[in-house]
């Protein structure tokens, strides 16, 4: 089965869909029907059998229920035109029949019309035509067809007249062109619309090169009238085509290498032109070449510059091609070769640098590098030259041995041609070392003395060789000084124990360049004893015990007992000891002679019970301190450590525990009040005091507190108190706290514990 | 109609607070709770009843929080309490009316010591004044050492070797006897939320406390089968109620508790972990 048309098919599914009961909706179903109404064509102008004449304006009127596709025009059978859209007018050139004036010879005109779905319609009229007597129809002259450098071919309409008799070409250099002008050719058949003018007589080459020629053609009719075609073509000949430089190989400093392609032209000669811009590369002529010359090579140019170049091709009429700026080939020369300097020196040292640079290529001519120097930062060629060589062939290293040392220099290369071309390298910057780069030694204390200090330090090695000196001031004044570089040591006699020296030592080279080092070095003092033991023994005296000094020189020792306030020896420094002894504001309590302590005297012990010692001075504990003084044989004396106690210690506070509890009970316990001295515990022991508070973390005796003393308790072993009411609620809960006082009326506190009366 | 009452439903259910849960109830100074001792005097003894305490093995698990004391009250507040066939108290647990994060423990005439002898045992983190601020106690007893915990560390361990008899005294929280099991010598009442309060017949191990501290809602740490039999007592106040009622002993042994306003007011609250 072949495939529907689509209006079928609508059919057939509308015809399927109702067959099966079924309600489809489907576009373009039902709605289409197929177009058979056929458009309706009539003419509106001219009336039939009008006399028409020349161009004749004919209107048809068109009208269809779906839409025009297109009218067609035919006279007496033959199609004249289609037309598309409306207006559908036809101009209708009338001369293309012979004239029919006679009843019966009317010409019969019609016109189709076809809708869209290819219905048809006619209309026809028939019309008289007389042209006889007038002249022929003009015909338009088309574009040229072609145009050469001596040649021209031009084009018109084809003329339809029924009387044609020929045409006649004429050709003018102004637009004016009349039948005074150049004929050219005759053409007696109605199909040659074409003519080519190869310029025969005008210059030995045919049409001159260049030159403007406008064209017309005259229709003429077999009665001899005659009708110019009512447009002119005009042309410009050519000029011959240019060719393309190509830079045949990359221009050197000097020499640029050119090419071109073989020219399609006539070719006479060739001639470059070379500018500065690629708008004047024709103004100067350079050379001139025949026609089998394709390349040339311009030497003697400027290095590192742009040139820009034009080629003219000269044909055999002599004519050149036409200049432009965009046919043109620019170049550059290359420029001197730039040198480099290796970016750090390979080798510094105090009075010279080496310096290395890369190898530059041979030049086209010859060309030296020159190496200069600077220091104030700008090297150029006002600088200090120092080297100059050529190239190639020279080193591509220097060192230069002229420098001062802690400088900074600057260095850079030259290169330079035989035609004074310069390229500068890049700047290398450097700084020779000084004498503080190459000795950063130290100086130090070799032997520490009571009385004197050596010293020695690092010596100056540097090579070569130029020590001048060392010296060494202590606190500014020179002490010592030499020109012998291996002498590195120096002892210094007569100074104070304990003492802090500044030493500077200063190196001067043979340039009298310095470098300096600061010690700060202290002589030992006397090795001091040392305090083991102040023990208060039964509030009246204290037993003492100290370490020996070591002293070599030893000649006493000197124990020294302060209770003073201000003298308690506790200066860190043990000013306070020497300004006891110069003030006497110490007691100086014993001078022990010892010229040559024993070895197995490890401990010195004393035993101070000076009358004079009191336990306790009012409500205060007076502090006894103790220093011991070692006296060397040059009389001076150091001080030990500061030792010192009371003769009495504040009582310790006991120690409280609730033991038990019952409704309206609360029994505690608390440790027995203890001294050093248990034979006199019944003396210093006063009484136990217990306190009650309902507020815990209170001081019992402090201001604003709720502490109340519940029973002071003695004696000493009398450490257990149970605390008892009637009125309490049941397990109410306190603080206790015991306080233990002693003879003198001190107290010390007992920890607070929490008791509480037990529930019911 | 329906859909009147519909709508007014839904609007009713609009407005609705969402329900808080219960967690704890609340003494005011003269209210307790009363814990029945099933134990008969003559009869053998009933393991399952208060008499367990006689065996010497047991631990009390309390979690409250208090409130500050009124300036009349200078004695220690009880938190849980049995007394003995003498009208004395034989085993307390109290807060220190003196120091707000202490507590004071007495088993027999003993008080429970902490490491430096005093009685009083600071609870970190406690603070009784603060009705927010819950406190989780435990007191264990083998019959040797009685050891107390608070927020699950250990404050003291004391030697007490006692042969404890609660006779048949009825145990109380919040409150308590002056004469056993007579109502009118109560004293020492407790200001305050109790959450919880579990008994157990045998001593709960160092090594749970703070397990049991960080988990307010496990009674052990894994499930094991009889896990659960060793407890006695199981009061959770998590249902409203009013003097009179019974707080339910949910450990199944049937120690049901009473809730008694006496002089004071219960209440409950939605305080508590």
């Amino acid at each position: 089965m072949g495939r529907l048309p689509f209006y079928h098919r609508g059919r057939f599914l509308a015809a399927l869909s109702l067959s099966l009961g079924l309600s489809l909706a489907l576009p373009g179903c039902g709605g289409e029907e197929i177009d058979t109404v056929s458009p309706v064509v009539r003419f509106s102008f001219p009336s039939e059998f009008t006399i028409l004449s020349g161009l004749e304006t004919v209107r048809v009127i068109v009208n269809d229920n779906e839409g025009v596709k297109h009218v067609t025009y035919f006279a007496d059978g033959d199609q004249l035109a289609r037309f598309v859209a409306a207006p559908y007018t036809l101009i209708w050139n009338t001369t293309a029949y012979p004239d029919c004036t006679t009843a019966g010879s009317a010409v019969l005109l019609t016109a189709i019309a076809e809708d869209l779905a290819g219905n048809r319609g006619t209309a026809s009229r028939r019309f008289y035509l007389d042209n006889e007597g007038l002249p022929p129809l003009r015909v338009q002259m088309l574009p040229p067809v072609a145009v050469t450098k001596h040649s021209a071919t031009v084009a018109w309409e084809r003329s339809v007249d029924y009387d044609f008799s020929h045409y006649i070409i004429y050709r003018d250099t102004s637009t004016a062109v009349t039948t005074l002008s150049d004929s050219l050719a005759l053409l007696d058949d109605p199909d040659s619309t074409r003519y080519s003018d190869t310029g025969a007589g005008v210059t030995p080459f045919g049409l001159d090169e260049d030159t403007q020629y406008s064209y017309r053609v005259y229709l003429y009719d077999t009665f001899g009238r005659t009708a110019a075609s009512d447009s002119i073509t005009t042309i410009r000949t050519l000029l011959p085509g240019a060719v393309q430089l190509i830079e045949a190989a990359p221009a050197s400093k000097y020499t640029a290498n050119l090419s071109w392609p073989q020219s399609n032209e006539d070719v006479l000669r060739y001639r470059l032109h070379r500018g500065d811009t690629a708008e004047e590369a024709d103004l100067d002529s350079i050379a001139g070449f025949g026609p089998a010359t394709l390349s040339y090579t311009d030497a003697n140019l400027t290095a590192k510059t742009d040139y820009f170049y034009h080629l003219f091709v000269i044909d055999s009429a002599g004519y050149t091609n036409r200049f432009s700026s965009t046919n043109v080939l620019q170049l550059s020369t290359d420029s001197l070769d730039v040198p480099q300097l290796v970016p750090t020196a390979s080798a510094v040292s105090k009075y010279s640098a080496t310096l290395q640079w890369l190898a530059v290529p041979v030049q086209e001519d010859s060309s030296w590098i020159d190496l200069y120097r600077d220091t104030d930062g700008t090297v150029d060629n006002t600088s200090t030259l120092v080297i100059s060589q050529p190239v190639p062939g020279a080193p591509l290293v220097y060192t230069d041995a002229t420098l001062r040392q802690s400088s900074a220099y600057q260095f850079r290369l030259l290169h330079r041609d035989s035609q004074n071309n310069l390229e500068w390298s890049n700047t290398v910057d450097l700084t020779t070392i000084g004498i503080a780069d190459v000795w950063n030694g130290a100086l130090g204390v070799s032997r520490p003395g009571k009385y004197d200090l050596g010293l020695g330090w690092d010596g100056y090695n540097y090579q070569p060789d130029d020590f001048a000196s060392y010296a060494i001031s202590r606190d500014g004044g020179l002490v010592f000084t030499t020109s012998d570089p291996s002498q590195v040591n120096f002892d210094d006699p007569g100074l104070q124990k304990a003492t802090t020296y500044t030493y500077d030592l200063v190196i001067t080279d043979t340039s009298g360049a310095t470098v300096s080092t600061t010690l700060d070095a202290t002589t030992r003092d006397i090795f001091p004893a040392a305090i083991t033991l102040v023990e208060p023994t039964v509030l009246w005296f204290f037993r003492l015990a100290w370490k020996p000094s070591p002293e070599s020189d030893f000649s006493h020792y000197m124990l020294l007992r302060s209770s003073i306030a201000e003298e308690t020896f506790d200066d860190a420094n043990n000013d306070a000891v020497a300004d006891c002894v110069v003030s006497g504001d110490c007691d100086q309590v014993v001078v022990i002679l010892n010229q040559d302590p024993a070895p197995g005297d490890t401990v010195i012990f004393y035993a101070d019970n000076d009358p004079n010692l009191v336990t306790t001075t009012g409500n205060s504990l007076p502090v006894y301190q103790y220093t011991v003084l070692t006296y060397d044989l040059a009389g001076g004396f150091n001080a030990s450590n500061i030792a010192g106690d009371t003769l009495y210690s504040e009582p310790q506070p006991v120690t409280l525990r609730i033991d038990s509890s019952s409704t309206n009970t609360i029994s505690m316990s608390w440790s027995r009040a203890s001294w050093p001295w248990p034979v006199l515990e019944p003396i210093l022991f006063n009484r136990y005091e217990v306190w009650r508070n309902m507020v815990p973390d209170e001081i019992p005796g402090e201001p604003n507190t709720t502490y109340e003393l519940v029973v002071p308790l003695t004696p000493i072993g009398n450490t257990t108190f149970t605390d008892a009411s009637d009125n309490w609620e049941p397990g109410q809960g306190f603080a206790y706290t015991i306080v233990l006082v002693d003879l003198f009326g001190r107290i010390a506190i007992s920890n607070e514990e929490i008791g509480a009366t037990k529930p019911p | 109609m329906i859909r009147l009452g519909v709508t007014l439903l839904l609007l009713a259910m609009a407005c609705q607070e969402p329900d808080q849960p219960i967690r704890s109830v609340e003494l005011s100074g003269g209210a307790y709770i009363r814990i029945n001792n099933r134990q008969v005097l003559g009869d053998p003894r009933d393991t399952t009843s208060l008499a367990f305490f006689s065996d010497d093995v047991f631990s009390i698990e309390i979690r409250a929080a208090g409130d500050s004391l009124p300036a009349s009250v200078a004695g220690l507040a009880t938190l849980f309490m049995i007394g003995d066939a003498q009208d004395e108290t034989e085993i307390g647990i109290f807060r220190s009316a003196l120091q707000p994060d202490r507590i004071l423990v007495i088993i027999g005439n003993d008080w429970v010591r902490d490491s430096d002898g005093s009685i009083s045992l600071e609870v970190p983190g406690c603070n009784w004044d603060n009705s927010k601020v819950f406190t989780h106690i435990v007191l264990t007893y083998d019959g040797v050492t009685a050891t107390v915990y608070g927020n699950g560390e250990l404050l003291a361990a004391s030697n007490i070797s006692l042969d404890l008899e609660v006779g048949d005294s009825d145990a109380l929280i919040g409150a308590n006897w002056g004469v056993t099991n007579d109502i009118s010598t109560l004293s020492n009442f407790w200001y305050g939320a109790i959450d919880e309060v579990r008994l157990w017949d045998f001593d709960l191990p160092q090594s749970e406390m703070q397990f049991r501290y960080q988990n307010p809602d496990k009674l052990t740490r894994q499930y094991s089968a009889g896990g659960l039999d060793p407890i006695i007592g199981l009061w959770r106040f998590n249902e409203d109620g009013s003097s009179g009622d019974v707080e339910p002993d949910r450990s199944g042994k049937g120690n049901d508790a009473v809730l008694e306003a006496g002089a004071g007011e219960i209440g409950f609250s939605t305080a508590g972990p």
